[in-house]
């Protein structure tokens, strides 16, 4: 078996899939054997990464020792990333003639609302000093040593402003303005040739910005520039001492934000006909107080428990407060208006039980079992649906009497043979959770019929870890077995992988994620594990011409 | 009257003509071609949308009727598909938005979600011909949170063009901002940004050294950029006589009846700032001051064939959006050009996201073409095609009018040929 197997979760589309009648059986997922022995040091090609939004305001904040509000005012013009996945995936940010002219602006702003006292090395006020300025400042805002041709071309700029009758310090400032729209600046730029070409490793300071920008989203602190200077950069301990900084909080709630839909598709764009229904409470009531749930409960799971993976499904706690407790019945104390943490009970217990995330993954008039089983097994297994052959009616049939509930309306649908085996890979994972209604509150009928909550994990073979192949009934019983299984738990850390590389993860990188999921416990032992692993170590080079 | 360099040097009767004469008959002739597209959001009640009545002779629909003045400039296309947007929808998680959007200009098949053009659009294909030597090759204005719900504009595969929607915003870039003004603190600051942008090439110089192929490729593509933004800063400023004058800044970002984003984007077609834009109406712009309750999307375009009211609803807000591209028009036309308005030299093109709005179908998907001139199309009239052409087969009809090779997009998949009768 090639190498891209044993890792990747290779669905294999049966015939049916194909257009083939008469097959029906659910598609085969390969199980990933253990890596080999000895595997090989790899990684995957990358492209360069240009400074996000986020990234971009943080390292200004960072760099130039500002407040967050004058940032935030200078950068307000700067428009919205485009998201896949994540808000840093290298291939959508891409250069706009309007991005180009935003960020010209904005360093012109920032570089107007820096305080040169708090800047500047020497108070010489000549060029002997701007030079110093130039190899100082430039050594953070590049985050390496400018190199003597870069010192050049700044030095320039304080020169020729000092010509064209500006005075020191507004010279200085040009300068950081330079810096500011740099590419040194503006992308992570990372040495991707070499004399020999091949697997290099990264150099100690793009190592310092892999780190802080993967843990931090912003430039490096002086400790991380000063080990990269040395040339002795501890990652583990480096890795453990950035996430101890609140700057990780921040960035990891962003991280869950896109995970978890919140951020990526957002709760505002939800419309259903069960929204529709609630109308302005839903708007100004239950939506702000769902969505602050999920954000307080992802927080908790992955920094406030032992932060081990099934801690996310199975959680001791979930948040509540008054507007909560009504929404979603089911004897949950009234808590005041904060939310609060209170004990898990049969109803509220987990991620799957998030009534905003059910909400995410509702279609618009009906719980939608395809998407939440899409969800849990993409977000949740990685494990990629195969798409349905072309010119298939994807329409749920409308409710007759003999089909009234979606489950029921769903089993007509899947009696086209041509639609049955995808709809079988993710259909009864959903089905498990039909006990939420399309809002996430929880119910026993539907139509007057009984919730019918039994579900199946198919197409996986059974010498996977059995945990969470087979049937089942009912949330409890789908959370249970997400949890203890390993597909959940490795896909956790290919998640991280992603948000971590900003990009996809690749066969190369087979080798270097498998030793990460090996090694990681739970959350918290994640970024420490993908910042000592070859991938985050290494970079694939050209040869130099 | 068409004017071939024969006639140019010939003068009208073969004889020699004086040259004052010849440049303004150059000028004329030079008159760029532009276009405009209109894009508005989640469909409309078809009953109320469509003409009654024959090629020539026909009536507009209720939701077209603040166009009647310009009737005899308009051609109707009815029956067109967007077929890759129809087949997106039989596709898992099928989109009836996004896979519109996404589509809809690209005329590729979408890669996923909101940022999922799978190409570049044909506005920035066409920006890149009409457009190589002003200053903006495009221009991509929204009314309403466009961003974050759908991105039309492409400059290749996921790579959505944003959107600005800030007509302060608008206003500097286009008019003022980085360029020159007679201020005599003016060429300072002008040879202060000549240096910053001097900084750039060189550092890109620099950094591309360590790069290979792929990564530089993304430098490439950021030094582009930053000569066009160069291109800008140092455009002489726009004159203020002829055709171009420019407007005052907007006093807010966004006034109620957006006509300063209307009258700002006229004015540079007028000045040759861009000879490409893209118009969103976003369905959440102008809801609130028409006194529309709930969510537009949910609460009225869902609960079309179910709520009796909601037909009414959607007719207010689409008249809204239609009363939009009348001022834009009336603006266009009210400018002097030649020996006729900027309209003539500019094709407008609305389309919808969709044919009708509660089941967001993508067949029907309206196409109206406007311009105050028969260089683009033959106006005055209303076609209806029963085979349901693809959307991209009107623009191979447009593109040669344009002066733009085609045809652009998908022409495997999905059929591109020309449509015969709208020239």
């Amino acid at each position: 078996m090639g190498a891209r197997t044993w890792f990747l979760l290779v669905v294999i589309i049966p015939a049916a899939c194909a257009g083939q009648i008469g097959q029906t059986e659910a598609p085969v997922v390969e199980e990933p054997n253990a890596p080999p022995a000895g595997c090989a040091v790899d990684v995957e090609p990358s492209l360069i990464r240009q400074l996000n939004r986020r990234e971009y305001t943080n390292t200004a904040r960072d760099l130039l020792m500002l407040a967050t509000g004058a940032v935030s005012a200078a950068v307000a013009r700067l428009p919205a990333d485009a998201i896949v996945a994540f808000d840093n995936n290298a291939e959508t940010l891409a250069v706009s003639s309007l991005l180009t002219e935003e960020r010209f602006r904005a360093a012109e702003s920032l570089a107007r609302a820096a305080n040169l006292a708090n800047l500047l090395p020497c108070t010489t006020g000549d060029a002997a000093c701007a030079g110093d300025f130039i190899r100082r400042f430039g050594r953070r805002a590049f985050r390496r040593p400018p190199t003597p041709d870069e010192q050049d071309v700044l030095l320039a700029v304080f020169t020729r402003g000092r010509a064209n009758g500006r005075s020191f310090d507004e010279s200085v400032r040009l300068v950081i303005q330079a810096m500011l729209v740099a590419p040194q600046f503006l992308y992570r730029v990372e040495t991707s040739v070499s004399p020999t070409g091949g697997l290099a490793k990264v150099d100690p300071w793009e190592l310092a910005s892999r780190l802080s920008y993967f843990i931090w989203a912003s430039m490096p602190d002086e400790a991380l520039f000063g080990a990269a200077e040395r040339g002795q950069i501890d990652v583990p301990a480096e890795a453990r001492r950035l996430m101890a900084n609140p700057k990780a909080k921040a960035n990891v709630a962003t991280f869950h934000n896109y995970m978890f839909m919140v951020q990526k598709d957002g709760l505002d764009s939800v419309d259903t006909v069960e929204t529709n229904l609630l109308g302005s409470v839903w708007t100004y009531t239950y939506r702000p107080a769902l969505s602050e749930e999920m954000t307080r409960f992802f927080d908790y799971t992955f920094w406030n428990t032992d932060g081990r993976f099934d801690r996310l499904l199975l959680s001791d706690k979930v948040f509540i407060n008054d507007t909560l407790a009504t929404y979603y019945g089911g004897g949950l104390p009234m808590a005041g208006t904060a939310l609060t943490p209170v004990a898990a009970n049969t109803q509220r217990f987990g991620l799957l039980t998030q009534g905003g995330l059910m909400a995410l993954l509702a279609g618009p008039d009906r719980t939608s079992p395809t998407n939440r089983g899409k969800f849990i097994r993409e977000q949740l297994l990685c494990q990629v649906p195969p798409p349905p052959p072309p010119n298939v009616n994807t329409v749920i049939p409308a409710a007759t009497q003999k089909a009234a509930t979606v489950r029921q309306r769903m089993a007509q649908h899947r009696s086209d043979p041509s639609c049955a085996a995808c709809h079988a890979f993710v259909d009864p994972v959903g089905f498990g959770l039909e006990n939420y209604d399309a809002l996430g509150r929880y119910r026993t009928s539907e139509k007057g019929v009984a919730v019918d909550a039994s579900g199946e994990v198919t197409g996986l073979t059974a010498a996977d870890g059995g945990a969470l192949a087979g049937k089942f009934i009912g949330p409890t019983e789908l959370s249970q077995r997400l949890a203890a299984s390993q597909e959940y738990s490795t896909c956790m850390s290919t998640q991280w992988f992603r948000f971590a590389m900003g990009r996809a993860e690749g066969p190369r990188d087979v080798c270097a994620l498998g030793k990460i999921q090996k090694a990681v416990n739970g959350f918290r032992d994640i970024p420490v594990a993908i910042a000592s692993s070859d991938a985050f170590l290494h970079i694939q080079t050209q040869r130099a011409p | 009257m068409k004017l071939t360099r024969r006639t140019l040097l010939r003068g009208a009767g073969g004889a020699v003509v004086a040259l004052p004469w010849l440049e303004a008959m150059a000028q004329a002739a030079e008159s760029p071609k532009r276009l405009v597209i209109f894009y508005t959001k989640n469909g409309f009640y078809p009953d109320f949308f469509w003409p009654k009545g024959t090629e020539s002779d026909f009536t507009l629909g209720r939701i077209m009727g603040r166009l009647q003045p310009y009737k005899d400039k308009l051609l109707v296309l009815r029956g067109l598909e967007n077929k890759i947007a129809t087949f997106m929808r039989t596709q898992a998680n099928g989109n009836g938005h996004f896979d519109a959007t996404a589509s809809a200009l690209t005329l590729v098949t979408p890669v996923g979600g909101i940022t999922g053009g799978g190409g570049p659009s044909i506005d920035q294909y066409i920006g890149e011909h009409l457009g190589r030597d002003v200053r903006f090759k495009s221009i991509e204005y929204a009314l309403g949170y466009a961003n974050r719900s759908s991105n039309i504009n492409f400059s290749g595969v996921r790579q959505p063009i944003p959107f600005q929607g800030d007509d302060q915003q608008l206003f500097d870039r286009l008019f003022t901002g980085f360029a020159a003004s007679p201020d005599p603190a003016a060429a300072r600051v002008r040879a202060d940004r000549q240096s910053i942008i001097d900084s750039v090439s060189a550092n890109l110089g620099l950094v591309q050294k360590r790069l290979g192929t792929a990564d530089r490729e993304r430098l490439d593509a950021h030094l582009t950029m930053t000569r066009e933004f160069e291109r800008r800063v140092f455009a002489t400023p726009a004159a203020t006589s002829g055709s171009c004058n420019v407007p005052g800044r907007p006093k807010v970002n966004a006034s109620a009846s957006r006509t300063d984003g209307f009258d700002m984007l006229a004015h540079a077609l007028a000045c040759d700032r861009t000879r490409v834009a893209t118009i969103f109406v976003h369905d959440d712009q102008a809801v609130s001051q028409l006194g529309i309750t709930g969510n537009y999307h949910n609460d009225w375009v869902h609960a079309m064939f179910t709520d009796p009211a909601a037909p009414e609803v959607i007719f207010k807000k689409k008249d809204w959006d239609v009363s939009r591209l009348v001022y834009f028009l009336d603006k266009l036309k009210s400018i002097p050009e030649g020996n006729g308005t900027v309209l003539d030299n500019t094709l407008v093109v609305w389309t919808d996201e969709f044919g009708s709005a509660p089941d967001h179908r993508h067949k029907d998907t309206p196409f109206v073409l406007i311009s105050g001139s028969n260089r683009f199309f033959r106006p005055g009239r209303f076609l209806h095609y029963p085979d349901a052409p693809h959307i991209n087969q009107v623009w191979s009809a447009i593109l040669p009018t344009l002066g733009v090779p085609g045809p652009f997009g998908d022409t495997t998949k999905y059929p591109s040929a020309s449509l015969p009768s709208i020239v």
